[in-house]
């Protein structure tokens, strides 16, 4: 087999040839799945179409890799260094089968790197609760009907994948602290470390919360808050708390990414070879129920085939199902009908405050402290809540930590402050900072509903730099989403006042998601005729093709979903290593 | 035993061997010093001056504290417009086949041989036609000094910050090398877009069908500037009888707002320009000798110490006194913002997006 011409491409085991599995994507559900195949003695092939920004990720020398990541908000947020570049990679975006799709610079773009987004994502880990596996029917026995819905409990419950939320918070070593959020659902064992200092917004907003009722607490993130242990090429600092997290990439990787973790330990093993800079086009074969081979360009644009006995999907969930519909697979009626439909990205609620002092967003990990008292489930995460309020979301407690993007959000403001004739201009915006030093906001993830006109599918003229068509999205909110936030709208703002702050209000949200929380797509459920996946990942009608990233969940809940993906992918390929037995724990140690 | 944070050694053996990825420009090591002498990239001299004049009315220095000309903020553009690709797009104080390559390239050559001209060589009538083709004809008389900044700067650390000293939590006196002043280099997709956004769509054949290449506002920069820096002046020209860098401020003030009105995608390109410009790092090019950063407050990079400082010997963190993580800062004054700045934000948010002005905001603590 041809390898890729550019050296430069290739990480971990160069000689492998044969591979028992091609994995699409190095993000978090393609690195978990490349570290539970090669612990198990698979060899697995890695392609990800971004480059890689850790010379040395192979290199089995402690203190290695030297990110080429910083402290440079121009680079990455407005250059785009390693993001999906709108120029090589555009998507087309309307609301619904009705208007016509526009071409959008983001249309909820994510990473295009090596280790995926969560290279650059904050690292809030909070597990799903128990009633978000059986919601469909939590909904239906509480006779809470949603007009044009498709809510599908899931193929597993959460006891099932309660061991794997543990396997994953030690690989990724998530600082916690259990029992602080009342509406957590049950965990068998600790949090591997304490949790990370707080922010002073973070205590701010808290105080402000508490002083309204709730129960606020520190919020769960793959950061090192203290050294990480285990094999030395795998230790990590603790966080110094620099400021730049949320959209950044860590300096010196004490942010738990995929890359670090479970991506480095899998080409430590010998048996998995990275290429990066290595974009998927399709997948070939598919007769007889198996994916013969997967078609890429190479970091020259060059054409390249890989092959291996498993082939997983982990692109991210829209991209995952784009390429499936890239490729011409046989599918059965009801994959074929589902794939690429219940997109869901969280609806985001933004309350913000204004508050007279400086509340230097700067320092710290973006986001250090929030609340689950508006997810509107019960104590313990095991039912609807009693008083049946609306299902919203956590609340992440933040503030602006991007000065040049926040500076620039302001544009806007000055074409108003121009025609008021106010003095205020571009520098007194930036000097006195209200929306950047003197802002608080509170993000709620609140759920989406899972619909079937919210899909992914392939725009008719649009083309990206391969000449393959563009990403086309269809979605829209509905009344369930809509009735949420106005439920809780009044409450933020009151936690605001609460605080402290001089102003309160919630943001109004743009009509093309940028949630950057994104499922769905290639849900997972027990019959053919509801779902693309099972309970494996596995497609419907398939023997190996498997999707192992959020594509495959059927709703969304209202927690960032990262650490949900990563559990169900090393359950998923724990089943591909030895089928039959996922339930076993790999339970030796973090990446020992 | 566990590791402390990265020590200065172990990145060192690192950033060697990620060594041979990185393109260290050799003038961009004058990052932070007193900008590029005027017109010594795609900008001509005249030009930069109108980008300094027209930047210096976005953000003045009216007030006495800096604005876009005192951060460097047409240095910044220059360095922008005289990136890759273009003359010595490999960075290496001349113009080089590799330069010759991007051209290529962008002139939508399948055949990146470098042979502009179609002679059937790599020539020196290739190199003149590149550098012709880049800065214009009055600049083939000497060498072409070279003032584009990196597209994306290196990591991980500036040497602005010390690394911590981890046995107690403090910072150390030990400081990292400054890899931000290496370019990292593009990847070919990279090197497409970043081709599209500095000469225009119809330099990239490969994004032919995005239209994206066509209505985005950062792409086509190269000839965005020309065309608006020459508007700006020919309505400098009509309105009061000289080029633009030449008027009064009142009267520059007139000309930018009519730029405002009638050549907005221009103008909105300018101050998304000026705030990059103020407060990227100073690698490039602008935020001169962090003047932007100082402006607003902003520390800007923090790496390797950061704020909150992990202590081996407690197990635990330690803030730094002078920059909280978790406490107001102790020479907060709590006051709020200016009486202008109050009227404007109650406009703003109050009137126009119904927000709530409580009435007795505190300061928590207290």
């Amino acid at each position: 087999m041809p390898l890729p011409s550019a050296v430069a491409g290739v990480l971990g085991e160069t000689s492998l040839e044969r591979f028992d599995a091609v994995i699409i994507g190095s993000g978090a559900g393609g690195s978990a799945a490349a570290y539970v195949l090669t612990s198990a003695g698979l060899s697995v092939l890695v392609l990800e179409a971004g480059d890689n920004n850790f010379p040395g990720l192979d290199d089995p020398r402690p203190g290695m890799p030297v990110p080429r990541y910083a402290n440079d908000e121009l680079k990455g947020a407005i250059r785009l260094f390693d993001r999906q570049d709108p120029l090589v990679e555009p998507r087309t975006y309307r609301p619904s089968d009705s208007a016509t799709a526009e071409p959008d610079a983001d249309v909820n773009n994510l990473n295009r790197t090596v280790g995926g987004t969560t290279v650059h994502a904050d690292m809030k880990y909070p597990r799903f609760n128990v009633v978000d596996f059986r919601l469909a029917t939590a909904l239906a026995e509480a006779g809470r009907s949603v007009p044009g819905a498709s809510f599908l409990d899931w193929p597993l419950d959460y006891d099932e994948l309660e061991p794997w939320y543990g396997e994953a918070e030690t690989i990724t070593g998530v600082a916690g602290e259990a029992g602080a959020d009342p509406y957590a659902s049950y965990r068998s064992q600790p949090y591997p470390m304490p949790p990370s200092p707080e922010m002073y917004v973070g205590r701010l907003l808290s105080e402000g919360a508490r002083r309204a009722g709730y129960a606020p607490f520190n919020y769960p993130a793959a950061i090192n808050s203290r050294p990480y242990p285990g094999a030395p090429a795998l230790q990590r600092p603790p966080c110094v708390n620099c400021g730049f997290c949320s959209g950044f990439g860590c300096p010196t990787n004490a942010k738990g990414s995929a890359a670090v973790t479970t991506l480095r330990a899998a080409l430590l093993s010998g048996r998995c070879q990275l290429r990066f800079n290595c974009h998927v086009r399709r997948l070939v074969g598919g007769n007889g129920g198996r994916v013969s081979a997967v078609e890429y360009f190479d970091p020259d644009g060059v054409v390249r085939t890989a092959s291996g006995d498993h082939v997983i999907l982990a692109a991210s969930a829209m991209e995952s199902a784009r390429l499936v519909q890239l490729s011409d697979l046989p599918l059965a009626a009801g994959p074929a009908f589902h794939l690429g439909r219940h997109m869901l990205f969280h609806h985001q609620t933004i309350g913000v405050g204004i508050f007279r002092q400086r509340v230097h967003g700067e320092r710290g990990q973006s986001v250090t402290n929030g609340m689950s008292d508006f997810r509107g489930v019960n104590e313990g995460g095991t039912a609807l809540h009693p008083d049946g309020r609306p299902l919203g979301g956590i609340i992440e407690f933040g503030t602006s930590s991007e000065p040049l993007g926040n500076g620039k959000s302001q544009i806007p403001a000055l074409d108003i402050a121009a025609n008021i004739r106010s003095p205020i201009g571009l520098k007194q915006l930036m000097v006195e900072s209200p929306f950047h030093a003197h802002i608080a906001v509170m993000i709620m993830q609140a759920e989406d509903a899972p619909r079937p006109g919210n899909r992914v599918d392939l725009d008719p003229t649009v083309r990206d730099v391969f000449a393959l068509p563009a990403l086309r999205l269809t979605y829209q909110i509905g009344d369930f989403e809509r009735q949420a936030a106005m439920f809780y709208k009044p409450k933020l703002i009151e936690i605001a006042r609460r605080a402290g702050a001089q102003f309160g209000f919630v943001d109004p949200t743009s009509g093309v998601p940028r949630t950057r929380h994104v499922l769905g797509g290639l849900r997972m459920g027990i019959a053919p005729q509801d779902s693309v996946c099972d309970a494996f990942g596995r497609l419907h009608g398939f023997d190996n093709l498997y999707c192992m990233d959020g594509g495959v969940m059927p709703t969304g809940s209202g927690y960032n979903p990262t650490l949900t993906l990563i559990a169900l992918a090393l359950r998923a390929a724990a089943n591909i290593a030895d089928p039959g037995h996922a339930e076993r724990r790999l339970g030796s140690g973090p990446l020992s | 035993m566990p590791l402390g944070p990265l020590s200065r050694r172990r990145f060192l053996q690192g950033a060697a061997a990620g060594s041979s990825l990185l393109v260290l420009p050799r003038l961009a090591r004058r990052a932070g010093a007193a900008g590029a002498p005027a017109g010594s990239g795609f900008l001509t001299a005249d030009e930069y001056r109108a980008v300094e004049a027209l930047t210096a009315r976005i953000v003045s220095s009216d007030d006495g504290t800096p604005g876009a000309r005192e951060c460097g903020v047409a240095d910044y553009v220059q360095g922008l417009l005289s990136a890759f690709p273009g003359a010595d797009a490999n960075a290496d104080g001349g113009v080089s086949a590799a330069d010759l390559t991007a051209v290529a390239l962008a002139a939508g050559s399948d055949d990146a041989a470098a042979d502009v001209d179609g002679s059937g060589r790599v020539d020196a009538a290739d190199r003149a036609a590149t550098v012709s083709s880049l800065f214009g004809a009055p600049r083939l008389a000497g060498p072409p000094a070279f003032s584009g900044r990196p597209i994306f700067a290196g990591g991980p650390f500036s040497d602005r910050n010390p690394f911590p000293d981890p046995a107690t939590g403090t910072p150390s006196d030990d400081f990292p090398a400054n890899a931000f002043l290496a370019a990292l280099p593009l990847t070919r997709l990279q090197r497409l877009a970043w081709t599209a956004r500095l000469l225009g769509a119809d330099a990239v054949p490969e994004l032919r069908d995005n239209p994206l290449a066509r209505t985005l506002g950062d792409v086509d920069l190269r000839a965005r500037y020309r065309a608006g820096l020459a508007d700006g002046d020919a309505f400098s020209r009509a309105q009061f009888g000289a080029d633009y860098a030449d008027l009064t401020p009142a009267q520059q003030d007139t000309i930018l707002a009519r730029l405002r009105s009638q050549r907005r995608p221009f103008y909105l390109l300018l101050v998304n320009h000026v705030i990059e410009g103020m407060l990227c790092a100073p690698e490039y090019g602008g935020n001169r000798q962090r003047s932007g950063w100082d402006l607003i407050g902003f520390d800007g990079d923090s790496q390797p110490l950061g704020y909150t400082i992990y202590d081996a010997t407690i197990d635990d963190y330690r803030e730094r006194p002078d920059k909280p993580n978790s406490t107001l800062d102790p020479d907060d004054p709590c006051s709020g913002f200016s009486d202008e700045m109050q009227r404007f934000l109650r406009v703003l948010l109050v009137q126009l997006a119904q927000a709530t002005e409580f009435d007795e905001p505190f300061c928590f603590p207290g």
